[in-house]
């Protein structure tokens, strides 16, 4: 009796793996509802605001986004910015992860500290920090000047410089997040294997560990293309109209002019474009998935 | 690189692999201390003992992935310690073969010769004869993971002898697979490696591993060479009580130095309690030389293989026990004896032959013939050591019966 009283709470733990399959799908009802409700509608909604009631017709919104030529400008540097954005945070972000995962030992630990802390702030803060450190008369300006390297303050601010080193210093610890584990899982001893077998240190990198940790790259990339392309806070404190992106032209939209069916017009061919940029990316570095 | 290529085009010429008192220290703890070693050309030595033994330390310094405090490397002569890894040319499999999963099997084998420079009409030659050599011919274009284990490790191997190296090293190679494979995979290995001539150093855990597989056995134990020699040598004359239980079962015993006679020592074997009092009977042990470290009246400790203790009989030497526990091995049957003159218990295998199995079961009192050659007689552990730190080389110290 004692015993048989033990074992039955563990009974239809056991048979839960084995529940009836038609009672299974309950168990996704709350992320479906959530997602239906916050994520679903909500984007249809935004749909059928796009689409505009006026005598223009119905993808009248569409026709202005695709035609004119100041708006199809917008949608390439979006591009082009999320573009180099991402490059710069790969170059910037990859030798960091390297180094945490092969050379930082005990430091590891504090490093990812320091590279998380900043995500604690809130980007406007941070934004604005360069704003305070790119100034007339700010830090940077001030040290090439003590240096003997400038003669006169340079106009850092409001720029497309600026815009990229606000963008990198966002994104760069996402970069370096996705590709730590990918690279810490690359075993060191294949890398022995290719110096035994005559490959130099720099050829054992990009023969070896690069293609290895490819899982990795392509995960920050992903991440950090999509942020970046979303993202309009960097260009409206640091570019002053020095790049304009969608979704800086969204929220002026929005914000200024009201236009809230142009504005949703822009927003579903943003997510549209990032949506194709994705697949275009899988579809690239798929090539020999077969090997994981 | 260059002369990479140039190894890596002509026939191989077999090297000969030196370690030269060489010291290692991993913060503060000695790994190595000062072992030195020569590996003939054409010779597969093993390096064997328990883990930490220093035997890994050994071959991560020959490959280049850490330099000695002390001593040096040489092949041939030329001191390489301080080269890196990929100035060495030397070939490796490793424990879990370290294929490049990114690339093809073909890719992988041709991996060493794209990097000597070698041409692409070259490196397709080789990369055909190699697989052709290890039976894969149809699976050049196969990734690695539609490998099976059998199959990588022979791809591992022909990676690492595709470059003709100077010297193979293998680090437990076939530790990954499981028994049936692991045993033809010793023979595979070994015919390829007699066929090439290729200087090997294999690393391993494995006792029948490195019987099967060596020309000469290097048992390792705490950072030292403990002994040097062929297989059957260091079975049938261990050098210590560490040397004669890691390598295949012994009973050890203690016994009373009483005379020598010629190449003939005389020794008595007590009660092995605290008192070693008594005489149970007496076992003489053939030496070369008779060792100038004992006395007649000392005590030293003797070892006695499980099989060269006869049961049944009669002899000059024997004992009577009590059977306690029998088991069939198959080719063998294993006994534990209690040998209460000895006051200890002994293990004793006998062959197994089915046309006249007198199997004696439990309880069953028997006869044990201890036979001239059934006993080796152990040196002390810290004489061994002393003897290494002298610089003598514990090649020297191998006893043999004429």
């Amino acid at each position: 009796m004692q015993a048989t009283a033990t074992l039955r709470p563990a009974r239809p733990a056991l048979a839960g793996t084995g529940a009836p399959r038609s009672r299974r799908w309950l168990l996704i009802v709350p992320a479906l509802a959530f997602l239906i409700l916050f994520f679903a509608i909500p984007l249809l909604q935004n749909a059928g605001r796009s689409l505009g009631e006026n005598d223009a017709g119905v993808f009248a919104n569409y026709i202005k986004l695709l035609t004119d030529e100041y708006y199809l400008k917008v949608v390439v540097e979006t591009l082009v910015v999320s573009f180099n954005s991402t490059l710069l945070s790969l170059i910037v972000g990859y030798p960091v992860a390297y180094f945490m995962v092969r050379r930082a030992g005990r430091l590891a630990l504090p490093m990812l500290f320091l590279l998380v802390t900043p995500l604690l702030t809130s980007i406007i803060m941070r934004t604005f920090g360069w704003r305070v450190l790119f100034a007339r008369r700010g830090i940077v300006n001030d040290f090439l000047m003590w240096a003997d390297l400038i003669d006169r303050p340079l106009n850092l601010l409001n720029g497309p410089m600026s815009v990229y080193v606000g963008q990198v210093h966002v994104l760069v610890p996402f970069m370096v997040l996705s590709i730590i584990p990918v690279l810490r899982a690359v075993d060191l001893r294949l890398e022995e294997s290719a110096r035994v077998l005559g490959a130099g240190a720099l050829k054992t990198f990009f023969l070896i560990t690069l293609p290895l940790s490819k899982d990795g790259i392509v995960t920050g990339v992903i991440l950090v293309f999509m942020l970046c392309a979303g993202s309009f806070v960097t260009q409206l404190l640091l570019g002053n109209g020095s790049i304009v992106t969608l979704p800086l032209l969204i929220f002026q939209q929005f914000s200024l002019t009201q236009d809230i069916g142009f504005a949703s017009a822009m927003g579903n061919l943003l997510l549209l474009l990032v949506l194709a940029c994705l697949f275009i990316q899988l579809r690239l570095t798929e090539g020999k998935r077969g090997n994981k | 690189m260059q002369t990479n290529q140039t190894t890596s085009v002509n026939r191989p010429v077999a090297k000969q692999l030196t370690l030269d008192r060489i010291t290692k220290r991993f913060k503060g703890t000695v790994a190595l201390h000062g072992i030195s070693l020569t590996v003939q050309p054409g010779e597969l030595i093993s390096l064997l003992g328990p883990s930490g033994c220093g035997k890994t330390t050994t071959l991560r310094l020959i490959a280049g992935f850490d330099f000695p405090d002390e001593g040096s490397v040489r092949i041939d002569g030329a001191d390489i310690s301080h080269l890196p890894p990929n100035k060495r040319g030397l070939g490796m499999v490793f424990q879990n073969y370290s294929l490049f999963p990114h690339l093809t099997v073909a890719e992988n084998i041709g991996f060493g010769l794209k990097m000597a420079g070698a041409s692409r009409s070259h490196i397709q030659a080789e990369v055909k004869r190699m697989l052709a050599m290890i039976r894969l011919e149809s699976f050049g274009d196969r990734l690695i993971n539609q490998m099976s284990g059998g199959q990588q490790q022979r791809v591992a191997l022909a990676r690492a002898i595709v470059t003709n190296p100077s010297v193979l090293l293998l680090d437990e190679p076939l530790g990954a697979l499981d028994k049936n494979l692991r045993e033809g995979m010793q023979f595979e290995i070994r015919r390829l490696q007699q066929s090439l001539g290729i200087t090997s150093v294999m690393v391993t855990h494995d006792q029948e591993e490195a019987m099967t597989m060596s020309d000469r056995i290097v048992v390792m134990n705490g950072g030292r060479i403990v002994q040097i020699g062929k297989p059957e040598d260091v079975y049938n004359y261990p050098r210590t009580r560490f040397v004669a239980e890691f390598l295949g079962t012994a009973n050890i015993v203690k016994g009373r130095l009483e005379s020598i006679d010629g190449k003939r020592l005389i020794f008595s074997l007590p009660k092995q309690n605290a008192s070693l009092s008594g005489s149970a009977c007496r076992i003489s042990i053939l030496c070369d030389e008779t060792p100038t470290w004992i006395k007649p009246g000392n005590i030293a400790e003797i070892a006695v293989r499980p099989e060269k203790i006869r049961l049944g009989g009669s002899g000059d030497n024997t004992l009577q026990g009590v059977v306690q526990q029998h088991v069939f091995r198959g080719s063998q049957h294993s006994y534990r004896i209690d040998v209460p003159e000895l006051g200890t218990t002994l293990t004793v295998s006998q062959f197994a032959d089915f046309h006249h199995d007198d199997v004696h079961n439990a309880n069953e009192t028997v006869t044990l013939v201890l036979d001239e050659h059934a006993g080796v007689l152990l040196e002390p552990e810290d004489l061994a050591l002393n003897e290494q730190a002298a610089g003598d080389g514990a090649e020297l110290q191998q006893r043999k019966v004429a």
